[in-house]
C-alpha cells in the first residue's frame, strides 16, 4: 500500500475518460429499458398462478417431485408460457406452484384491464386445450401409479399491486432518507461535498439498474434491498473521501494548493482503503453468488449479481468521480457567489 | 500492562468467543435430561423465503351498500392488514391480491407460528372494538382508546391487552361502569367476545384491561388489531396451507457457507495486508459476527431474509472497513515518525471522525427507512441498523483492546504490526 502512495497519479485527466464510460453505460441500459424493459418479476407485474396438487403420490420423495417438475415445467415452455417463480406448498409438501408471467411465446400480452386478465387466466384454465389439460395429460402420462385429472390444478390471477405499494414506499423513503443525509453532510463538511455525494449515490444506483436490465436478471421485491444496500455502501465510500479532502484542505503545507491538488491528495491517501475494502466486500458477495449457483439457488445468484454491480460502481465512483465533481460543484458555486457580488 | 498478564486476557477474550460461537451456532441435547440446548441462531426469526410459512386465503364479505366504491374500500383493507401484521411483528408477512375486480381475493402469507389459523382469525378481523351490555347497548367503541398494547396482570400474572382511553373514552368508561355495576359487561372484536369480566364498581381510571386471554401470543395480536383501526368489512379466513421456503430449503446453509468462506478469506486478506493488526481485526471480526447473531436473536420485528443477509453481508463490509480505516491510519502516523504506542492512539483517535461521520449517514438512512417502510424494507432497515452500530463499536472499542494486548504479547516489536517507516526517507527500518 506504501508504494502507491509514492506515485504522483492524476485521477483528473482521468476523469475526462471515465465520466463518458459511466454515462454510457447509463444510456445503454435506459435504451434496452426503453426498448424491451427491465425483466421485471411477478411480485410487481402481476401475473397467474398454477397450483397443482399431487396429492399423497409424491410426498416426501425428492425424486418423482423432481421428475414431476422436469415434466411440468417442459410442457409450461411448450405452450409459450414464461415461468417467473416455483414452490412447494401444502401440509406434506404436495402441492407444486408456478408463478407465469404475462407473456406468450416471448411476447408480453396485455395484463391492463380485467377482461385481458381474465382472457389470459382462460387460457391456462379454459374448455378446450388449455394449459391445465396439457399440464394433467403430462403428468398421466408420466405414471400409472396414481389417477390423475385436471380438477387437481388451479389457476388464478395474482397482482402487483401491494409489491409497487412497497415500492412507492421505498422510493419515497429513500428520498427522505438522501435528503436528511444530504442536511447531515452539509452540516459536517460542506454544501458542495454533500452535492457530490449525492451525485455520485444516484450513479452508482443508475449503473446498478442499467446493468441490472441489461443482463436481464428478474427484479423482484429484493431489488429494492438490493439497491437500499448499495445507497448504504456508496454513501460511505465517498465520505471516506471527504473526510480526508476535510483534513488535507486544514494541513499548513496544503495552504495554497488548488481544489483539483487537494482532492487528487486525498484519493491517493485513502486509495489503500478503497481498494482493500472493496476486495473484502466484493469477496463475502461473490461468494454468496458462487455458492448459490453451484448449489443451482438461481434467486440467490440473482439476488447477489445487482449488488456486486452496485459494490463495483460504488468504488469506482468514490475514486474516480466524487472528488472531482466536488471540484466542479466548488467552482460552481464560487461562480454564483461571485455573480451574486456583481 | 504485562506479557502475561495481556496473554491470560486475550486466551480469556479467545475462550469466551469460542463458546459464545458454540452457543450461537450447536444445538445439542442437554446431559441427564430430556431438554435440548436450541442454538441461539436457530431462534431468529426467519422469513418465508428461507423458513417458509402458512398461506390463507381472505375473502372479503362487502355489505350491499358498499358495492360502490369496492376499490377505494379494498385498497384500505389491505393497508390495515399490512400494519396490523407489522404491529404484530410480522414484516417478513406477504400480502398479495388475487383475482379480478369483485372476485378478488387477498392471500397472506406469513411466516411459520405456532397457530397460523387463530391468528390469521384475528387479523382478518373487521378489528371493530366494542364495549357492550347483555342487550348489546354499545358503551365505548375503538374510537375511544388511544392506545393499546400486550402485558400482564398485575395480580394474577396472566396476559392481558391494556387500553388506554382518550379523555372522551375515559368518561364513557366511567359512566358505564356506574351504570352496569354488578352486571357483566362484553368487550368484543367484531362479533367474538374476547372478553366478559363483572362489573364490581364504577371505575373512573383512563386505562382497562381485556383479560381472560389464552396467551401473550394473543394479547399482541389483539392489541396489533386494535391499534391498527377497524376495517370497513370483515374477512372469511379459508383455511391455512403450509408454504414451502420459496428460496428452497438450501438457501440458508448456503448462505451461512458463503458468510463463513468469505469470513475466512476476509481474515486471510487482513492478515496478509497487516499481520499483527490483521489478527487482531479477525478476533475482532469473530466476535462481532458472534454478537450480531445475539443481537438478531433478541431484537423482535428482525425476521431474517435473503435482503437480510445482504444487510449483514453490508455490515460486515463496513466492520472490515472500519478496520482498513483505523489500520491505515496507524501505519501513516507511524511513518510520519511518531512512536508505535502513539501512533495506535493517534491512528484511533483521527481513524473515529471518519468512520462516525462514514456510518452515521447510513444509520440515519436505515432509521427514515424503519419508521416509514411497511412490511420487509422494515425488517431489513432494522438488520442494517443492528449491523452498523456494532460493527462501530466492535471496530472501535475492540479491534482497539485486542490490538493493545496482542502489542504486549509481542515484546513491542514493530515488525509484528507490519508498521513501516516512510519509505522513501527510510529504507533500512
Amino acid at each position: 500500500m506504501m508504494k502507491i502512495k509514492n506515485i504522483t497519479f492524476n485521477f483528473f485527466k482521468r476523469f475526462k475518460i471515465f465520466a463518458p464510460i459511466s454515462l454510457a453505460i447509463i444510456l445503454a441500459g435506459f435504451i434496452v429499458m426503453m426498448i424491451i424493459g427491465m425483466n421485471v418479476g411477478i411480485d410487481f407485474a402481476g401475473g397467474a398462478t398454477v397450483s397443482i396438487d399431487f396429492g399423497d403420490y409424491v410426498a416426501n420423495n425428492q425424486d418423482i417431485k423432481d421428475d414431476l417438475v422436469n415434466e411440468v415445467n417442459a410442457v409450461v415452455n411448450a405452450e409459450g408460457f414464461e415461468i417467473g417463480s416455483i414452490r412447494w406448498s401444502g401440509t406434506d409438501e404436495n402441492i407444486y406452484e408456478i408463478g407465469l408471467k404475462y407473456t406468450l411465446n416471448g411476447k408480453k400480452v396485455d395484463s391492463t384491464s380485467e377482461t385481458a386478465q381474465s382472457e389470459f387466466l382462460e387460457k391456462i384454465e379454459g374448455e378446450n386445450d388449455s394449459l391445465k389439460d396439457k399440464i394433467a395429460t403430462a403428468v398421466n402420462g408420466y405414471t400409472d401409479a396414481f389417477e390423475f385429472t385436471a380438477d387437481s390444478i388451479s389457476a388464478n390471477i395474482v397482482g402487483g399491486e401491494t409489491s409497487k405499494k412497497l415500492l412507492n414506499n421505498a422510493i419515497l423513503a429513500t428520498a427522505i432518507a438522501i435528503v436528511i443525509m444530504l442536511i447531515y453532510i452539509a452540516i459536517r463538511f460542506t454544501l458542495s461535498s454533500g452535492l457530490a455525494a449525492i451525485i455520485a449515490l444516484s450513479h452508482d444506483v443508475l449503473v446498478m439498474i442499467a446493468l441490472t436490465t441489461i443482463f436481464r436478471i428478474q427484479v423482484n421485491t429484493t431489488f429494492i434491498a438490493a439497491i437500499i444496500t448499495i445507497v448504504g455502501y456508496s454513501i460511505n465510500a465517498t465520505i471516506v473521501i471527504f473526510d480526508r479532502i476535510r483534513e488535507v484542505s486544514k494541513l499548513e503545507s496544503m495552504k495554497d494548493a488548488s481544489d483539483w491538488e487537494i482532492a487528487n491528495k486525498s484519493i491517493v491517501d485513502t486509495l489503500g482503503r478503497s481498494i482493500l475494502t472493496t476486495i473484502t466486500t466484493l469477496a463475502v458477495i461473490v461468494v454468496l453468488a458462487i455458492v448459490c449457483s453451484v448449489l443451482g439457488i438461481s434467486t440467490m445468484s440473482e439476488f447477489a449479481l445487482p449488488i456486486i454491480f452496485g459494490l463495483m460502481a460504488g468504488a469506482y465512483s468514490s475514486v474516480f468521480l466524487s472528488a472531482p465533481m466536488w471540484v466542479y460543484l466548488r467552482k460552481l458555486g464560487k461562480k454564483i457567489k461571485a455573480k451574486k457580488k456583481a | 500492562m504485562g506479557k502475561i498478564k495481556s496473554g491470560i486476557i486475550l486466551g480469556i477474550i479467545v475462550l469466551l468467543t469460542a463458546i459464545f460461537a458454540v452457543l450461537d451456532f450447536a444445538s445439542f441435547p442437554i446431559g441427564n435430561t430430556i431438554k435440548d440446548y436450541n442454538s441461539i441462531g436457530s431462534t431468529i426469526g426467519l422469513g418465508i423465503d428461507l423458513k417458509g410459512g402458512y398461506a390463507a386465503v381472505l375473502t372479503p364479505k362487502y355489505s350491499n351498500d358498499q358495492q360502490d366504491d369496492i376499490d377505494e374500500l379494498f385498497e384500505g383493507a389491505v393497508d390495515i392488514l399490512r400494519t396490523r401484521l407489522d404491529n404484530k411483528g410480522y414484516t417478513e408477512a406477504v400480502i398479495t391480491v388475487q383475482g379480478v375486480g369483485d372476485g378478488r381475493e387477498i392471500r397472506v402469507e406469513i411466516p411459520e407460528v405456532d397457530d397460523a389459523d387463530e391468528i390469521l382469525k384475528i387479523i382478518g378481523s373487521s378489528g371493530k372494538l366494542s364495549f357492550v351490555d347483555s342487550a348489546d347497548t354499545e358503551y365505548l367503541t375503538g374510537d375511544d382508546i388511544k392506545n393499546a398494547y400486550a402485558g400482564y396482570d398485575q395480580e394474577t400474572g396472566k396476559p392481558v391487552v391494556i387500553l388506554e382511553f382518550t379523555a372522551q373514552g375515559t368518561s364513557k368508561f366511567s359512566s358505564a361502569t356506574g351504570k352496569l355495576s354488578g352486571q357483566t359487561m362484553y368487550i368484543k372484536l367484531g362479533d367474538e367476545i374476547v372478553s366478559s369480566p363483572t362489573v364490581n364498581e364504577q371505575i373512573t381510571n383512563n386505562s382497562a384491561q381485556i383479560t381472560g386471554l389464552e396467551s401473550f401470543d394473543q394479547a399482541e395480536t389483539i392489541a396489533a388489531v386494535i391499534k391498527a383501526g377497524r376495517l370497513d368489512f370483515e374477512f372469511e379466513i379459508g383455511s391455512s396451507n403450509k408454504i414451502s421456503a420459496t428460496l428452497g430449503e438450501n438457501a440458508l446453509p448456503a448462505s451461512v457457507m458463503a458468510g463463513a468462506i468469505g469470513l475466512v478469506i476476509i481474515f486471510a486478506i487482513m492478515i496478509l495486508f497487516y499481520r499483527g493488526m490483521g489478527i487482531a481485526s479477525s478476533l475482532s471480526l469473530t466476535i462481532y459476527t458472534v454478537l450480531l447473531i445475539v443481537l438478531l436473536a433478541l431484537v423482535p420485528w428482525v425476521e431474517l431474509t435473503l435482503p437480510g443477509i445482504a444487510g449483514i453481508i453490508l455490515s460486515i463490509g463496513m466492520a472490515v472497513d472500519a478496520n482498513v480505516i483505523i489500520f491505515e491510519r496507524i501505519k501513516e502516523e507511524y511513518a510520519a515518525g511518531k512512536t508505535v504506542t502513539t501512533a495506535i492512539k493517534t491512528g484511533f483517535k483521527r481513524a473515529f471522525t471518519t468512520i462516525f461521520d462514514s456510518n452515521i449517514t447510513t444509520v440515519l438512512a436505515s432509521i427514515v427507512l424503519w419508521i416509514l417502510c411497511p412490511g420487509s424494507i422494515k425488517g431489513f432497515a432494522i438488520t442494517l441498523l443492528i449491523g452498523i452500530v456494532l460493527s462501530m463499536f466492535t471496530a472501535i472499542v475492540i479491534t482497539r483492546f485486542i490490538l493493545k494486548l496482542l502489542y504486549n504479547l509481542s515484546g513491542g516489536k514493530t515488525s509484528f504490526l507490519g508498521l513501516k517507516r516512510e519509505v522513501l526517507l527510510d529504507d533500512e527500518d
